[in-house]
């Protein structure tokens, strides 16, 4: 292969509750098609669900644990992840997400409809949910604890 | 210049879409390499997606980076590596996604794409569309390096009979 993106131009630019969210059958408007219109398939699919990530699945929902401590929770429509202070009030400022009651740094994303804009930032958050708290498993001689 | 995440991120959508075809194509359309004298240059399908999803993948790994920093070092990495080496780094690229079982590829090429958009809605703007050189760079490494390959693409997806 030849081509590369191109390198960056230094110059170029000078300016500066839980499970209370049942999944319908069928979405509600074409925005959603193709995509699974519950968040525990949408996560199946397309996450990173291996060792050392836990599910625990019960009749309010699906929670995803590492070290036994919870990063994650999905049900229906709904999808709660654990981002940290700093990217949770960044994900705050996205569409139908709220703070999740879960504790500092949860956020919940509540969309009517699983469209494009919502299976991205599921998908996304997941995964950074589940490297933070990877990352809170490491020791500092870079082992896990368990 | 972008300088809404929304408005960066819908264009994003709309230059990958035509990309999305190749998930449709058998693994040996994929594999079938286009003619070396053609707009396709040799490349297969597979290799395509090794070179647009490769770099989509570095472009997440910033992205990851500047959601919880103010600095990508991988960024700075990338930046030091394509200087020493040049189309080496695409070589390595090319190797490394040869290797990959085919479900991994399409994989990747299904799922990268969404990941990289959520992870930017989580990037503070002042760390990429409001900073010169990362607005460069990130609209550089995706839509204006979808629109380069896009003949690439149109002559895998001719010869797979898909366009």
């Amino acid at each position: 292969m030849t081509h590369a993106p191109p390198p960056d131009d230094e110059d170029e630019l000078d300016e500066d509750g839980e499970g209370d969210d049942l999944a319908p059958e069928t979405p509600p408007h074409e925005d959603g098609q193709g995509i699974p219109q519950d968040m525990v398939q949408l996560l199946e699919e397309t996450a990173d669900l291996a060792d050392p990530v836990e599910v625990t699945t019960g009749p309010v929902g699906s929670t995803y644990l590492v070290g036994g401590r919870p990063f994650a929770w999905a049900s229906g429509l709904v999808f709660e992840a654990q981002l940290g202070p700093d990217i949770a009030s960044a994900a705050l400022r996205t569409p139908d997400v709220t703070s999740s009651t879960r504790g500092p740094g949860w956020v919940r994303l509540g969309p009517e409809v699983i469209e494009d804009h919502a299976a991205d930032r599921v998908v996304a958050w997941f995964e950074m949910a589940r490297r933070i708290a990877v990352g809170r498993t490491v020791t500092p001689d870079g082992s896990r604890r368990h | 210049m972008y300088t809404a995440a929304l408005e960066f991120l819908e264009d994003e959508r709309d230059a990958w879409r035509p990309y999305e075809a190749l998930a449709g194509l058998t693994d040996a359309q994929l594999e079938r390499p286009t003619p070396a004298d053609g707009p396709g240059m040799g490349w297969s399908g597979r290799e395509l997606i090794a070179h647009m999803v490769g770099w989509m993948e570095h472009v997440l790994d910033v992205a990851r980076e500047l959601a919880v920093g103010d600095r990508s070092g991988s960024r700075q990495r990338a930046v030091a590596d394509w200087a020493a080496r040049g189309d080496g780094v695409n070589d390595e690229l090319r190797v490394a996604w040869a290797a990959l079982p085919m479900a991994d590829v399409r994989h990747r090429l299904t799922t990268v794409p969404g990941e990289l958009r959520g992870t930017l809605t989580v990037v503070p703007e002042s760390r990429w569309l409001k900073e010169a050189t990362m607005h460069a760079f990130f609209v550089g490494d995706t839509i204006e390096h979808y629109e380069d390959h896009l003949p690439v693409l149109q002559t895998v997806l001719s010869q797979a009979g898909a366009a």
